[in-house]
């Protein structure tokens, strides 16, 4: 034993004896001791967490040129300091086994073998070039993420648009938010929203749907459990098809089958009229009620929603009328309505429906531009607003989020980038599903793109309906860019070893508009780079340095160098972040949110409202915005400062249960498990906590079928199935399952079964809702094998 | 008057050689933390995850593992740093070397222990 | 190794006596006092409960002491 053990132990034991016995320690044992039992760091380094669309703000302990251990950021307007199981165990997978630390090239007979940095770069350079010349511009495709930095992010998408004249850049987000960004684009104008969480703390009434926010986002839900326990008068109402955590702070429950929820929302609308709690003079000077094309009056919208009287409702969904009743009266009345949703809306074959008809609900009441007043869309992943939503990279957009197809937008684009006229193609490339769909070999015809770069995503076990698309993975030529061997990396004909976040540094721009800097705090193991300096070593060799000049391996200098280029690109957009230079950025505790036009700006609490939001006063703005206008929705369309009501239909999910599959399944998160669990499943605790995939079931489901706690069963759809145990919980809803989607085991990824019917507006597939029948196949079986693909030559037979 | 006398009072704690590596006292293969810790028949603490459901802890996901660790770096007894990754401020602020354990009770985590 | 926690009552006047000779006893730290000065919290560090019952013996021999309780034992093993 040595002494600091020793000391350790005395103190703890002297310590537990004097609060027992109520002696105060003496000043010598209170002097602040080393090994008092705090985090023992060289120091802290200022951050973002790796995981979900909080944003929450952390420190990095450094110690030996080592990541040894994060904590929260007191000072963070996000987090206050607090993170969650997944957050604070970041260093404890950053240095597995497991790590890729040199690049691979599939060998002639499939293996994949090290190779230096210049021949695997040279590789794809050729390979890219070859198929650029032979099938067309369009053959190459990038493929990115969420979770990617900003930095990289349009360092890709600039390579593509700019330099290959290409709109073939796709991104998971597609997957995740795509029907949030059209829901906003829709009916406000603008994507993301207009306020932040700090309407969490003001609002009196907080309506929850497709969310498990407890579980998704339980930092955020810490923030409003602990607004409910000061406040008791704050009524929550959530609206969901499992009856999780999420739903025990709630005043009123809303169940539904799944896909039923728009006629929830349709009918709370049609409450709110017909009792006459709407907003009247909100929705004239401030909304407009349209189909897409024509204008309606609000009688006409009132006809349209009394199909969905709650009676008729109730009848179509588990719903009980009383309680929409209940609900639409809380939400018209409770004078501060704020709504927040995930991929429960958005992953669904009407999403961008369900998102315009929450927008609906705020927009009738008059429920925006005021504290704790917003209809709030959480984002899912760390980086999908900041990194791929604002920087355009996406196969329609442009930096700042602006269409391909809008010359103006393309013409100020180019002139930034300084590349010649009429390089950015207006044409929009392919959605993710259609793209993955088109992937192949070269000598397939049906097939046009034959080679794709993804980056920091795992789609070979991420993508719905996966029997469809993952003999086109193994047909195409992938380059693959992650830190761990994944069951993407087992189809690449390169894998390129890459810099986890604290090893490089970069911004990250959570839900609420904010942008927030990593700063690089270690070394990459073995020869593992920061993606943006692998972007800008392909585009070096394929002849693309002047537009992608950061190019150095200081990857903190060449971030800096991408950040600005970029937010010279939107400076004069309403999503401008000009004032938010690097400086600021690395000196900010907290961070800076969109719209900062200026280095003086704090950053923008609320958009819309003159006085909270700088767009009134910016060039090409405000000569639009009426002096006398106290809120505007500026990016109207029709120029008349208006948000839209949508009058949409109704339609339920693509898939619904039949004789032969007879139960929904909805798919999800746990809280201690990030995606595809590459990197959660690899912290022990975590991975002990949930060790394999399962299927959650009502008991009522489970005695019908005769299971038991523990049988194993067969979960088909019409795509695949699952082998998964089975665990019997109260939570479920009779006919409704859940499978996590963290498992890496073939045999329970749950995307083998999950449905790729998409949105017809936004491209974002249904993985919430599949039809599904259950065999039973057997008794319990031991399968908490905590599965990880280890070896990046293990091969995927699927 | 001089009244030695040696009295046990509670916890009367045996640290076997287990405890000083760091590693869990028995072979946890690949079970859950709280199967067996619920089990009177085989820990004699089980009201200890009764106590971690009622707690805040437990709301947000953070379970066993966060504080105690894992089979080969477990800690019966967390010290500070368990604490600082969510409470750096209150850690911080803590004098020298009490233990957050030592004042608030575990595994309910109210904000104060009683003191006598 | 034997870490054990002990608490000392100290008789009416006894308390700076009873520091005095405490300071002069190996194994010994003073960990706690109490504000009116009547209990004292010692931490004892012994090889074994041979030794410890010596050195409790010892204490027990200082006049300003009334009583020495031990609270807690803790057994562990050298690494």
């Amino acid at each position: 034993m040595n002494m600091t053990r020793r000391e350790m132990l005395k103190l703890s034991v002297a310590a537990s004896a004097a609060a027992a016995v109520g002696i105060p320690l003496t000043a010598e044992t209170l002097t602040p001791v080393k090994n008092s039992g705090e985090i023992d760091v060289d120091r802290w380094v200022k951050g973002v967490c790796r995981f979900c669309g909080t944003g929450c703000g952390v420190y990095i302990g450094v110690k030996a040129n080592k990541v040894v251990a994060m904590k929260g950021n007191p000072e963070a307007k996000t987090n206050f300091g607090y993170l969650c199981v997944k957050g604070s165990m970041i260093h404890k997978f950053m240095y597995h086994p497991d790590r890729l630390t040199t690049p691979l090239i599939r060998n002639q007979n499939g293996k994949l073998e090290p190779a230096t940095w210049d021949k695997a770069l040279d590789l794809i350079a050729k390979k890219f070039k070859d198929y650029q010349t032979r099938f067309g511009k369009n053959s190459v495709a990038y493929y990115g993420s969420g979770q990617c930095t900003t930095e990289e992010s349009y360092t890709f998408n600039k390579l593509w648009k700019g330099g290959f004249g290409s709109n073939y850049v796709e991104g998971n987000p597609r997957l995740c938010m795509a029907s949030a960004v059209a829901g906003y684009l829709s009916s406000i104008g603008s994507d993301e929203p207009a306020g932040t969480y700090a309407d969490f703390e003001s609002t009196k009434c907080l309506f929850i749907t497709g969310s498990n926010t407890s579980e998704a986002h339980p930092i955020l839900f810490r923030r409003i459990w602990e607004r409910k326990r000061k406040d008791p008068s704050l009524k929550i109402i959530v609206c969901e098809p499992r009856k999780t955590k999420t739903s025990d702070i709630a005043d009123l429950w809303l169940p539904i089958d799944p896909g039923t929820d728009l006629a929830v929302f349709h009918s709370i609308a049609y409450e709110i009229i017909k009792n006459g709690w709407h907003d009247k003079a909100y929705i004239e000077k401030l909304a407009r009620i349209t189909d897409g094309e024509k204008t309606f009056t609000l009688d006409e919208y009132t006809k349209h929603l009394s199909q969905f009287d709650a009676d008729a409702v109730a009848k179509m969904t588990r719903c009980p009328a009383k309680s929409i009743r209940q609900a639409a009266e809380w939400f018209a009345k409770s004078g501060a309505t704020m709504s927040i949703w995930c991929m429960g809306l958005n992953q669904r074959s009407r999403g961008v429906w369900a998102n315009n008809l929450i927008h609906n609900l705020h927009l009738i009441t008059g429920n925006f531009g005021k504290p704790g007043a917003d209809s709030f869309s959480l984002t899912g992943q760390p980086n999908a607003c900041g990194g791929v939503r604002e920087t355009g990279s996406l196969s329609h957009l442009l930096p700042g989020c602006r269409l391909v197809a809008n010359p103006a937008a393309r013409a100020q684009v180019e002139k930034a980038w300084n590349i010649k006229d009429g390089t950015i193609d207006p044409k929009p490339g392919p959605d993710t599903v259609e793209m993955f769909a088109a992937l192949g070999a070269e000598n397939d015809t049906s097939k046009p793109i034959k080679a794709i770069f993804i980056c920091t995503t795992n789609p070979a076990q991420s993508m719905p309906n996966l029997p469809k698309y993952l003999p086109n993975m193994q047909a195409g030529f992938l380059v693959v860019a992650d830190i761990f061997p994944t069951r993407t990396t087992q189809f690449a004909d390169v894998v390129l070893p890459a810099a986890f976040l604290y090893e490089k540094g970069g911004v990250y721009g959570c839900s609420e508009r904010r942008s927030q800097l990593t700063e690089k705090a270690v070394n990459p193991p073995g020869q593992a780079k920061p993606d943006i300096w692998i972007a800008a070593q392909i585009a070096k060799r394929m002849g693309h340095s002047k537009l992608i000049p950061w190019n150095g391996d200081d990857s903190m200098k060449a971030n800096e160098l991408a950040w600005t280029d970029y937010i010279k690109v939107t400076k004069d957009t309403e999503k401008t972040l000009w004032g938010a230079t690097y400086k600021r950025l690395k000196e900010s505790k907290e961070g800076i949110q969109w719209p900062c036009p200026s280095e003086n700006h704090p950053g923008t609490y609320k958009r819309y409202v003159r006085g909270m939001d700088p767009v009134f006063d910016m060039p090409g703005y405000k000569e639009k915005i009426p002096a006398n206008a106290s809120q505007y929705f500026y990016v109207d369309a029709k120029g008349e400062g208006k948000a839209n009501i949508f009058m949409r239909a109704y339609a339920g999910a693509a898939e619904t249960p039949n004789a032969e599959y007879p139960f929904f399944l909805t798919t999800g998160r746990v809280v201690e498990q990030w995606h595809t669990g590459t990197m959660t499943n690899r912290v022990p605790e975590i991975a002990r906590a949930h060790p394999n995939a399962y299927l959650e079931i009502h008991p009522t489901d489970a005695s019908k079928l005769g299971l038991k706690q523990g049988d194993m069963v067969e979960v088909t759809s019409r795509r695949g199935k699952n082998t998964l145990p089975v665990r019997i919980v109260e939570v479920a809803l009779p006919g409704v399952l859940f499978i996590p989607m963290h498992d890496q085991k073939k045999e329970r990824m749950v995307n083998f079964i999950c449905n790729d019917a998409v949105d017809g507006a936004s491209k974002e597939p249904e993985y919430k809702i599949a039809a599904v029948k259950i065999t039973r196949i057997g008794g319990p079986m031991d399968v908490a094998e905590q599965y990880n693909i280890s070896d990046v030559n293990e091969k995927f037979v699927f | 008057m001089k009244i030695v006398a040696i009295l046990c009072f509670t916890t009367l704690l045996f640290a076997a050689a287990a405890y000083a590596s760091g590693e869990h006292p028995m072979d946890m293969e690949k079970t859950e933390c709280i199967i067996c810790h619920s089990n009177k028949d085989v820990v004699s603490k089980p009201e200890v995850v009764k106590e971690w459901n009622q707690s805040r802890h437990s709301y947000t996901g953070v379970g066993c593992g966060n504080c105690h660790g894992d089979e080969n770096n477990f800690q019966e007894k967390p010290l500070k740093n368990a604490c600082e990754s969510c409470h750096s401020m209150q850690v911080a602020e803590t004098k020298g070397n009490v233990q957050c354990s030592g004042c608030h009770a575990v595994h309910t985590f109210t904000v104060h222990r009683k003191m006598r | 190794m034997l870490i054990t926690s002990s608490v000392i009552e100290v008789n009416d006047g006894g308390f700076a006596e009873t520091e005095r000779y405490l300071a002069g006893l190996p194994n010994v730290e003073v960990r706690g006092i109490s504000e009116d000065k009547r209990r004292i919290l010692l931490i004892i560090e012994t090889e074994d409960g041979e030794v410890l019952e010596k050195i409790s013996a010892e204490i027990g021999k200082c006049p300003g002491v009334f009583s020495l309780l031990h609270h807690s034992f803790h057994f562990d093993e050298d690494e």
